[in-house]
């Protein structure tokens, strides 16, 4: 799998085809979300991931709701690459007064960059050793717990702990 | 960092890794300092030092992702549609707003662009969001901030550009010029003003609070935001989930809002007494234990108190005093837990608090004799439906023609509010069941009429009122059957003479639209018959739309008449309705700028009357726009047809035969503007929608198949274009008979296209059968007769029988002069018919003066459209006879034929043949043989070779 910086179209990798539904889904409360009365503007990916698994289960085809979670992580992942594409190809227009930044508001074009430079990185662990890029995508896409992670990938715990941190490293160096 | 040494020797590096990282401090230096590799040793050493620090999978991904998928992110600077977007000025839970300015440099303007944090989801909410956003564009009122402007991101994020306000939220405003209790109700019941002239409008806020209610320097409230919030809210909802979507300000939020109920005017009036309550205690409403509402002015205690009475220029002693009593009383009712106990809108609050302010009664009492029937029928709940149709009855004795108006408003409102408004009269039935499903205006409707059933021996007297009553309401809803069978309900209930004729009415118009216009007439004659004189000019209009459909003689007559009546009955409303029957009896008797004049006159007039948002209106544009298209402004009617169906569309949903109607005549609009494929895709959803409602016998299907049997042909496909034609002939047939004007039409278009198919036989019999059914139906001087017969000369020409064609030519040709006028379209094409004859009778001379008639309605005509190719070919064919061969001129001719589809074969492929021999005649025979070559290819693929190509394919030779 690549990602394809050349376009501005979504790649979808092939899950919204797979499982339309879920994607749809996600997406959907993804943006509602935002959109919803919380104070904070976090998305809290057990409640979403929750409430999909809860919307779905009726209809998908899923063995336990562990696998749908391991589906779920992927959409997140392709859901905020998708947008981090385009966020970072938006170009301004000409005579704009400067954008005064408050202190911790980097301006979103960076925050873009450094989620496709994750996500290209952790592609490129994925080349390199699958099962680490896959727990990184289940984690932190997907928020699951390590228990959830090993149940997911069919191993126990502590090989869960020791891919996250080798892909840690890998990561944080490739993105230094 | 290059990692590519880390990457190509991961396989090693990882469990060095692993072993590494279990070890701290000076044991893993020295496992480190062991491995013997160097690149290994300082990959390794890169690893665990990239371990140490923090990064990426770190940060609170929650975050980042928050803003990646907030679609307003980085907007700033970007351009949308003519603005200029600048820095942001607030932002909320679903939108961000943003300084814009205008960026083409046409002029200065600041606007608020606010645009909504996420995209729409599908294109079916991004085509109704379009739709509903045009409906608040119109809404304009000086106290509400108007929406300039709006639209959709590529990307497809909502976003609405406002009037750029300059002010302070109004509670914030009160307290900092200290504004008496007095002073803020004024300024208050100014605020409801602008918002009952929205409600009328049909929109409403559902996001009434002070941050969205700013007042100007000048003392000027405005607006904000109104009806973006449904917008907004219909936007965000999920589909899938079927959840609603929460609103952001709970302390403004209406009961009924949060538990996810119905949203109706009364929501905005639970907001507004909120915000009352605010301007009046500085206090947001407090409830006691048992859910009970605190007396505002006994909120006006404890330690803030003296603030907040001076903020009002007052102490609080004396602050309570003024609030207690009355005021109490005022914003006791706005926030009343039932919707159907509020103040039924801003307009009744208003009149309230000026009630209180020039010390008249209020209204708003505790032991009001109406109070305590809905208490009593909130109690009872299957009597709560009998009680307010009781309330309903009383009321309809007092004045007929405020019921009139008031079953007209309700039955012409949106679905919503009549969801809303029968709602409110069964509000509290089952909470379970007004909660958290968005019941169709159908089934309310339903559930109306079964308790109408239900309720029937016990208030006979209200029988027959309220089915016709629901009838109506069906009826404009599209559901006829039920309709019917409630019209005849309240027709055979009636107890007296207006019961009875207002039934009948109803029921002519359900008969009339179901496409039965005999039995639309009997009941209509009945009720003009039998009605008392306030009805009778309403049973009038009605019988003069249903003779104009039928085009019958006496439609003019019975129009004018009707108008007479309703401008001495001194009734607007009843005046613009007049005049739109007028226009289109007119219409149907071919005086086209008559009918266009009463159309315009009561377009204005309805507009006037009920604003854009309103059937009556769109009905106007609507009707408007068919006779400007056939006047020929293609334009014009496509920008009157788009408004009406967007105002359709609004008020109906989808799925109605209005709506179907709108789109169908869009769809020819569009067409004849040159957009075949946009066209195609309108009428094609239209007709079937049409079908589907109506039938397979209905006039209106008729004219949809008409129309695609139209498409079919300009893409070439003859056979189904006879075919869908015939369809829809039957389809008229079967509601009309065979006189009516639609039908000969259809007739006359089935000739034609049998006539290209080379079945002259049947040509002939179609054609003879359209004249004989237009004289005899329409008169021998209505210009559908004149087509008729043109239709009849043509396909007489192709027979060979030269001297009839001759003769019924010239009758068309008088006929079409005379009534549609010599530079109308129509007549162009009897005089290119007439010279091609001419021609194949090899009486040049005749051709000539023959082409001479063309040149005025030629002008008529747009230079590119193949009637024109035909002109021209006709010129260079004379000019040839003449001795005048000029291959130019043909070759120009072709060009413009080639563009006109299939029935424009025949004519471009004589056109070639005379350029072939043009191009002979100048010795060029390489070209010539190139062209003859064309010209074979073309009379090879005619399903049907013309007598004129014959012919002068034969003098070729």
């Amino acid at each position: 799998m690549h990602t394809d910086e050349s376009t501005q179209q979504p790649h979808d990798h092939g899950l919204a085809e797979l499982h339309p539904q879920v994607y749809a889904h996600l997406r959907a409360l993804a943006h509602r979300a935002l959109a919803g009365e919380r104070a904070a503007q976090t998305l809290s990916t057990t409640a979403l991931v929750h409430e999909a698994w809860l919307g779905l289960h009726g209809g998908m085809q899923f063995e336990s709701r562990t696998h749908f979670l391991a589906y779920a992580a992927t959409a997140m992942r392709h859901i905020l690459v998708d947008h981090a594409r385009r966020k970072a190809a938006m170009k301004r227009g000409g005579d704009v007064a400067p954008i005064d930044l408050e202190q911790h508001d980097v301006p979103i074009e960076r925050v873009a960059g450094d989620m496709l430079a994750l996500d290209e990185a952790l592609e490129r662990l994925g080349s390199i050793d699958q099962r680490a890029a896959r727990v990184v995508e289940l984690r932190f896409f997907g928020g699951l717990s390590i228990d959830e992670t090993a149940e997911a990938l069919g191993v126990v715990p502590r090989t869960v702990v020791r891919d996250w941190t080798r892909a840690r490293a890998f990561l944080h160096a490739a993105l230094e | 960092m290059r990692t590519d040494a880390i990457e190509r020797r991961w396989s090693e590096l990882a469990p060095l890794f692993d072993a590494a990282a279990d070890l701290d401090g000076n044991e893993r230096e020295a496992f480190v300092g062991a491995v013997a590799d160097a690149e290994l040793r300082d990959a390794l050493r890169v690893l665990l030092g990239a371990a140490q620090r923090s990064g990426a999978l770190d940060t609170d991904r929650d975050v980042a992702a928050a803003r990646l998928l907030d679609a307003s992110e980085g907007i700033e600077g970007r351009r949308l549609g003519a603005w200029q977007v600048g820095p942001k000025i607030g932002s909320g839970g679903m939108a961000t707003v943003f300084r814009a300015r205008r960026a083409d440099g046409a002029f200065e303007q600041e606007v608020a662009i606010k645009m909504l944090r996420h995209g729409l989801l599908d294109a079916w909410e991004r085509e109704r969001f379009l739709r509903e956003r045009g409906l608040l564009a119109r809404l304009r009122h000086p106290d509400i901030a108007h929406v300039i402007d709006g639209g959709l991101t590529p990307e497809g994020v909502p976003w609405f550009a406002m009037e750029y306000v300059d002010g302070l939220p109004v509670t914030a405003y009160c307290d900092a010029h200290s504004l008496d209790v007095t002073a803020r109700v004024r300024l208050f019941e100014r605020l409801c003003a602008a918002v009952d002239h929205a409600h009328r409008s049909l929109v409403v806020h559902r996001d009434l609070k002070p941050s969205n209610i700013l007042v100007t320097a000048d003392g000027a409230p405005r607006l904000l935001d109104f009806g973006i919030a449904k917008l907004i809210g219909d936007a965000s909802a999920d589909e899938q989930t079927q959840t609603v979507a929460r609103r952001m300000t709970p302390a403004y939020a209406a009961p009924e809002q949060t538990s996810g109920g119905a949203i109706t005017t009364a929501t905005d009036v639970y907001a507004l007494g909120v915000l009352l309550h605010e301007l009046l205690t500085g206090t947001r409403p407090q409830h006691r234990e048992d859910g009970s509402l605190r007396n505002p002015s006994s909120t006006i205690t404890g330690p803030a108190a003296t603030a907040h009475a001076s903020a009002r220029a007052d102490t609080p002693r004396g602050l309570r005093r003024r609030l207690s009593g009355e005021l109490d009383l005022i914003v006791a009712h706005a926030l009343a837990e039932d919707p159907a106990q509020r103040y039924a809108g801003a307009a009744e609050l208003a009149d309230d608090l000026a009630r209180w302010r020039t010390g008249r009664p209020i209204r708003a009492r505790p032991d009001a004799a109406g109070y305590r029937l809905r208490k009593f029928a909130w109690r009872n709940r299957r009597a709560l439906a009998i009680a307010a149709m009781l309330v309903l009855v009383l009321l309809v004795g007092v004045a007929a023609t405020w019921w009139q108006a008031r079953v007209a408003r309700i039955a012409a409102a949106r679905a919503d509010a009549t969801r809303d408004f029968v709602l409110s009269l069964f509000a509290g039935v089952t909470p379970d069941e007004a909660r958290g499903r968005d019941v169709g205006a159908r089934e309310l409707l339903d559930r109306g009429a079964a308790r109408l059933a239900e309720t029937l021996h016990e208030t006979p007297a209200a029988q027959s009122t309220l089915a016709t009553a629901l009838a109506g309401a069906y009826r404009q809803l599209g559901g006829f059957e039920r309709a019917h069978a409630l019209a005849v309900q309240g027709r055979d209930s009636a107890s007296d003479a207006t019961q009875r004729t207002r039934a009948l009415i109803e029921l002519g118009q359900i008969e009339a639209a179901e496409g039965n216009p005999d039995a639309a007439e009997a009941a209509l004659r009945e009720a003009i018959a039998i009605a008392p004189t306030a009805l009778a000019v309403d049973a009038r209009l009605r019988l003069a739309e249903v003779a104009s459909d039928l085009g019958r003689e006496d439609a003019l007559a019975l129009a004018d008449e009707a108008l007479a009546e309703a401008r001495e009955s001194g009734d607007d409303a009843l005046v613009a309705q007049a005049l739109g029957v007028l226009g289109a009896a007119r219409f149907r008797a071919s005086e086209i700028e008559a009918s266009a004049e009463a159309l315009r006159e009561a377009l204005a007039l309805q507009r006037k009357l009920h604003g854009e948002a309103h059937t009556s209106t769109a009905r106007a544009m609507h009707d408007l726009g068919v006779v400007v298209l056939q006047q020929g402004g293609a334009q014009e009617a496509a920008e009157l047809f788009e408004g009406a169906l967007g105002t359709r569309e609004a008020l109906l949903g989808k799925r109605h035969p209005d709506v179907a109607d709108s789109r169908f005549n869009l769809g020819i609009a569009l067409r004849r503007l040159g957009q075949p494929d946009r066209a195609g895709a309108m009428i094609d959803e239209a007709v079937a929608m049409q079908r589907e409602l109506l039938g397979p016998i209905h006039p209106l299907v008729a004219t949809g198949i008409n129309s695609q049997a139209m498409f079919a042909i300009q893409r070439g496909d003859l056979v189904a274009g006879e075919r869908l034609l015939g369809d829809a002939l039957e389809s008229a047939r079967g509601a009309y008979g065979d006189r009516h004007s639609l039908v000969i039409t259809l007739r006359n278009n089935l000739g034609s296209v049998q006539r290209a198919l080379g079945r002259l036989d049947e040509a002939e019999a179609t054609a003879r059968k359209a004249v004989a059914d237009a004289t005899a139906g329409l008169g021998d001087s209505h210009y559908l007769t004149g087509i008729a017969r043109f239709g009849l000369g043509a396909t007489l020409l192709e027979r060979g029988m030269f001297q009839e064609a001759a003769t019924e030519l010239a009758a068309a040709r008088a006929l079409i002069e005379g009534q549609l006028g010599a530079d109308h379209a129509d007549a162009l094409n009897v005089a290119l018919v007439e010279t091609e004859l001419a021609l194949l009778r090899d009486d040049v001379d005749a051709a000539r003066s023959r082409l001479a008639t063309a040149e005025e309605p030629a002008r008529s005509v747009p230079a590119g459209h193949p009637r024109i190719g035909k002109l021209n070919l006709l010129r260079a064919r004379v000019a040839a006879r003449d001795g005048r061969c000029s291959e130019a001129d043909f070759a120009a001719a072709a060009s413009t034929l080639a563009r006109g589809g299939a029935m424009a074969h025949a004519d471009l492929a004589l056109a070639r043949l005379g350029r072939a021999r043009c191009l002979d005649e100048a010795g060029d025979h390489d070209q010539a043989a190139t062209e003859h070559r064309e010209v074979d290819a073309l009379a090879q693929a005619l399903p049907y070779v013309p007598r004129a190509l014959r012919q002068e394919l034969a003098r070729a030779n």
